[in-house]
């Protein structure tokens, strides 16, 4: 075979991650300090681990792991958004419920953190909107890094670093 | 409808399969097998396994583990309630009496309960089953799951064995409930596993799945 025949091949597909890539456990401690419920800490990992496309779960968590080991060495410490939008967990309007407290994910957006970049509320709320749109593990993985980046941001405002 | 049609009349497995569709295939089972126990201990078991094992392979594995374990079970109800702490909704899918039971007395009594059943699985009259419940137990279904969604609600379901491959078998309802939509919508998916072992004959009531989409297989 000539380098033409050669250099005209298509290149190989990336690998598709395997389940076992992603340790799921090791996605529920960086959200221990995020989400207190050990059941909903569970549920919301395994969105952001095993379901969805398997590139987006490896990708997911491998920049969460990162940013919590940032946050780790750092000392700093994400604790759960008191207010602040949050995920939710995606249903037809013709199936909503009364009780649709139980339909978001126990999982905020800190409401503080885009107001670093975008004072303009109206502005502001469509950054949050879109962090938080799309398909769950997305939107979970979203709202985690940015819970994560803002702990870390907190703690770079008591060094009184700028 | 007869199980035995095909091969003329034999009353213990027209029986034994309308036993089975009200009450399930394990807790039809377990009710034949102590019944039989009674009657004549381990030869009308072994004799009975020559009668229903092909046809109910369920009924086989049930039978062979009973004689194994005199008659205990394996099932943890136990972990099975760890796993639904905190529950608000709980939807059990397909219909197996005795695991149902446990649950409907185990969880908390604020808690709702539906059961998703006859979606083109075995299934006899669902009205006589939940009237044993009086009320607690609502008949849902396929259209009105996404009704029960909810980062405090679970799906649950019986498991009869996993294999050597981790494919777990279970309802045929359980895949039709089961999907990439439901599983980011249900905290819980779990299974009850009933059999240590899966069925040396195949069990073709019910379907294989991987274990590892139950977020707790207990």
């Amino acid at each position: 075979m000539n380098s033409m025949a050669r250099s005209s091949r298509p290149p190989p597909p990336p690998k598709r991650p395997s389940k076992k890539l992603v340790d799921r456990e090791a996605l529920e401690s960086v959200l221990e300090t995020l989400v207190e419920d050990p059941h909903e800490r569970e549920f919301i990992a395994r969105c952001i681990a095993r379901e969805g496309p398997p590139h987006h779960q490896a990708a997911s968590y491998a920049l969460l792991r990162l940013l919590a080991e940032v946050s780790r060495r750092m000392g700093a410490v994400a604790s759960p958004a008191s207010r602040g939008k949050r995920t939710r967990v995606h249903v037809a309007p013709h199936h909503a419920r009364d009780d649709d407290d139980e339909r978001e994910f126990s999982l905020a957006l800190p409401e503080g953190a885009l107001a670093r970049i975008e004072p303009d509320p109206k502005r502001r709320a469509a950054f949050e909107d879109a962090l938080l749109d799309g398909p769950t593990h997305h939107a979970l993985a979203n709202v985690a890094m940015v819970a994560l980046i803002e702990a870390i941001l907190v703690e770079l405002d008591r060094r009184g670093e700028r | 409808m007869s199980a035995a049609s095909s091969n003329g009349p034999s009353p213990i497995v027209d029986s034994f399969f309308a036993a089975a569709q009200e009450l399930g295939m394990w807790t039809a089972s377990r009710l034949y097998l102590r019944e039989m126990t009674r009657e004549g201990g381990a030869p009308a078991i072994e004799a009975a396994r020559e009668l229903l094992g092909q046809r109910f392979p369920i009924f086989d594995a049930a039978a062979s583990e009973w004689l194994e374990s005199d008659g205990a079970s394996s099932i943890d109800i136990p972990a099975a309630l760890r796993a639904l702490e905190g529950v608000a909704r709980l939807l059990v899918v397909g219909v197996d009496v005795d695991p149902l039971d446990a649950l409907v007395d185990g969880v908390d009594p604020a808690t709702r309960i539906g059961l998703v059943a006859g979606v083109g699985e075995l299934s006899g009259d669902l009205s006589r089953v939940l009237a044993n419940y009086q009320g607690r137990v609502a008949l849902v279904g396929l259209a009105d799951v996404p009704r029960w969604i909810g980062r405090k609600s679970a799906l649950a379901t019986v498991v009869y064995g996993v294999d050597s491959n981790d494919m777990a078998y279970t309802s045929l309802a359980w895949l039709r409930v089961l999907g990439p939509d439901t599983r980011t919508q249900f905290r819980t998916l779990l299974g009850i596993n009933v059999l240590e072992r899966s069925p040396s004959i195949h069990p073709r009531w019910v379907v294989a799945t991987p274990a590892d989409d139950f977020s707790a297989l207990v």
